[in-house]
């Protein structure tokens, strides 16, 4: 019996339809184009080959070609079959817009013992206790924070010092927690707190209800100490002990820590990373600074670009990625998110990866006054004078909050797929929006792409994330590939602590 | 600061494209644009003395060329990528008269 040519069974060539998708030429290698789908698959592959896929010219036996229809880039001839699991994809993708709001940033107190120069909020001397919230609040805020249908609510308590107010944390807890018992929803409780001072009846409190406990270290204690003073100068030793005694309590794991970046901190990388091994923490954030309230007043002096920062993080990330591979697992969270992007096709609703926003769409903060805001940022030009952005107050329903004018001007900025430099970005299927930042930056809550901080810092990480990844050794790549499918876990808990 | 002047064939860019490229640059660099028959005339002048002018028209031309292909494919595709937002964000709004 005589077999046909290979040729004979394979069907019609140059039929395929484009589907929708973008590129970038790569920075360390404009010979190449990273190519994204509109769910965010992708692929590298050089400029002629796209080239030549544009013009319809690419062979439909190719193994590029195979590998762009596994992406949802191309299709066969067009059919709604063909469709659907991009479709599918999308809507995963896009599966934190499902529910409304899980996380619910309470502000207990806006009372504080330290004076850090980079404080975003307006914080408050100890002895003020009329930036304490008053307990009168409580039934309104768990009534308002129930309306929200999210199966899954994250209650997370910061101040200033939450624990200077901790009557309030517990007080309001217990209401929640009784509520819920006909509500059946999944609670998570997460409190950012400096845990100085942290008392055995507190943590109790908090093992009793399973708390998260979060909290700033910013390494070493000559830095941590500059950057945090306190009248008694020993922020750090105060820090470390209450850690200690967290982790006496409720185990090792119970804590997780933020580093705030300063001028100063990107002249330590390799300094404050050791300091997170030292302490035996298995997650570092490398968080720079934010443009709202004592940080912009002192931006002349504890300020940088973000190209600065970039620069920092490439040497930081080194040197996170050589501590695992000597054996030292620690992962750096902000990667992790942009690495679950790339590397998975879930979504985990992190405020700034998010497209429609995450302001208002997946995070609500109440403030210690009973005003409501859609993101701390929000708030926090709040009060700094600007308040276009406050949703309401408790007494009026999430409906007025959701229909408010501050709604819909966030909206007009909220959809990164609609926003000029943004549309046709090969990373906007990964990325997200952040209208309050750009209107903080730069006064309009669309914002210039190409002076824009958030976009610089965005594309920069993205870029470095991936030239690292195709750089890397086997080894180095199964250290980041780890922190891509760790981190679902971890979104809901990247707030700031002040 | 030196401003330099690049001119772009009109009759294989449009005028869009050569918008949507600009835009790009406007972060680093006043731009302008105009439209002198045959051709698009842009100018650039950097807005500090730090911004890279490295073959900077050979990089212009590129951008462009680059938008160039993205406005062939969104012509391709534009219908379809917003018939998918639209039918993947369909399952995030609210019921009803919007009340949660």
């Amino acid at each position: 019996m005589k077999f046909q040519p290979a040729s004979a069974f394979v069907g019609a060539p140059s039929s395929y339809q484009l589907l929708p998708l973008r590129f970038r030429r790569l920075p360390w290698d404009s010979a190449r184009v990273f190519v994204s789908s509109a769910a965010g698959d992708w692929l590298t592959c050089r400029h002629e080959e796209l080239m030549s896929l544009l013009k319809g010219e690419l062979p439909i036996d190719s193994a590029l070609m195979q590998d762009l229809q596994a992406r949802h880039i191309v299709a066969g001839p067009l059919d709604s079959l063909t469709l659907a699991p991009l479709l599918s994809q999308l809507r995963t993708r896009k599966g934190y817009l499902d529910g409304g709001p899980a996380l619910h940033i309470v502000v207990v107190s806006l009372r504080c013992h330290h004076s850090c120069s980079y404080c975003q909020v307006s914080r408050q001397d100890t002895l003020q206790r009329q930036f304490d919230m008053r307990e009168a609040l409580n039934a309104k805020l768990v009534e308002r924070l129930f309306q929200w249908p999210s199966p899954t609510l994250t209650i997370e308590f910061q101040g200033g010092e939450p624990l200077l107010h901790f009557e309030q944390v517990k007080a309001l807890t217990e209401l929640i927690q009784s509520r819920n018992r006909t509500e059946g929803r999944a609670l998570r409780f997460v409190i950012a707190s400096t845990l100085h001072g942290v008392t055995d009846a507190q943590l109790d409190f908090f093992g009793q209800h399973r708390f998260e406990l979060s909290t700033s270290l910013d390494g070493p204690a000559w830095l941590h100490n500059a950057n945090r003073p306190m009248p008694s100068r020993d922020s750090y030793e105060r820090t470390i002990a209450g850690i200690g005694r967290a982790r006496q309590v409720l185990g090792h794991d119970s804590v997780s820590a933020l580093t705030t970046l300063t001028a100063k901190s990107l002249t330590a990388p390799e300094a404050i990373i050791e300091e997170y091994r030292l302490q035996g923490f298995h997650s570092i954030s490398l968080r720079p600074l934010s443009p709202y309230g004592f940080a912009r007043k002192t931006a002349h002096r504890i300020g940088y670009t973000t190209r600065d920062f970039l620069v920092f993080y490439r040497k930081a990330l080194d040197a996170i990625i050589q501590l695992n591979a000597d054996g030292y697992a620690l992962e750096e969270t902000h990667a992790s998110l942009l690495l679950t992007q790339l590397l998975t096709p879930f979504s985990h609703g992190y405020v700034d990866l998010r497209s429609p926003m995450g302001a208002g769409v997946g995070t609500v903060v109440y403030d210690y006054d009973g005003r409501v805001y859609p993101s701390d940022e929000a708030r926090m030009l709040a009060a700094q004078g600007e308040d276009r952005f406050c949703l309401g107050t408790l007494d009026q329903s999430v409906h007025e909050w959701l229909t408010s004018p501050a709604m819909q001007e966030l909206q007009a900025g909220g959809v990164a797929e609609a926003l000029p430099g943004c549309s046709d970005c090969a990373y906007v299927p990964l990325c997200g929006s952040d209208p309050v930042d750009h209107f903080a930056r730069q006064g309009d809550v669309i914002g210039h792409r190409p002076s824009s901080d958030f976009c610089t810092k965005q594309m920069g990480l993205f870029d470095l994330l991936l030239e690292r990844m195709e750089q890397s050794s086997s080894t180095e790549r199964r250290i980041l590939e780890g922190w891509a499918i760790g981190a679902r876990q971890i979104a809901p808990i990247l707030e700031p602590v002040h | 600061m030196d401003s330099i002047e690049l001119e772009l064939d009109a009759q294989f860019f449009d005028a869009d494209v050569i918008a949507r490229t600009a835009y790009r640059y406007s972060g680093d660099f006043y731009v302008l644009v105009r439209s002198a028959s045959p051709n698009h005339v842009v100018t650039l002048r950097p807005r500090t003395p730090e911004v890279d002018m490295a073959d900077l028209a050979a990089r212009f031309q590129t951008d462009a060329c680059d938008d160039r292909l993205r406005a062939h494919v969104a012509l391709q595709t534009g219908d379809l990528q917003r018939l998918l937002m639209r039918a993947a964000l369909e399952s995030a709004e609210p019921k009803g008269d919007g009340r949660l």
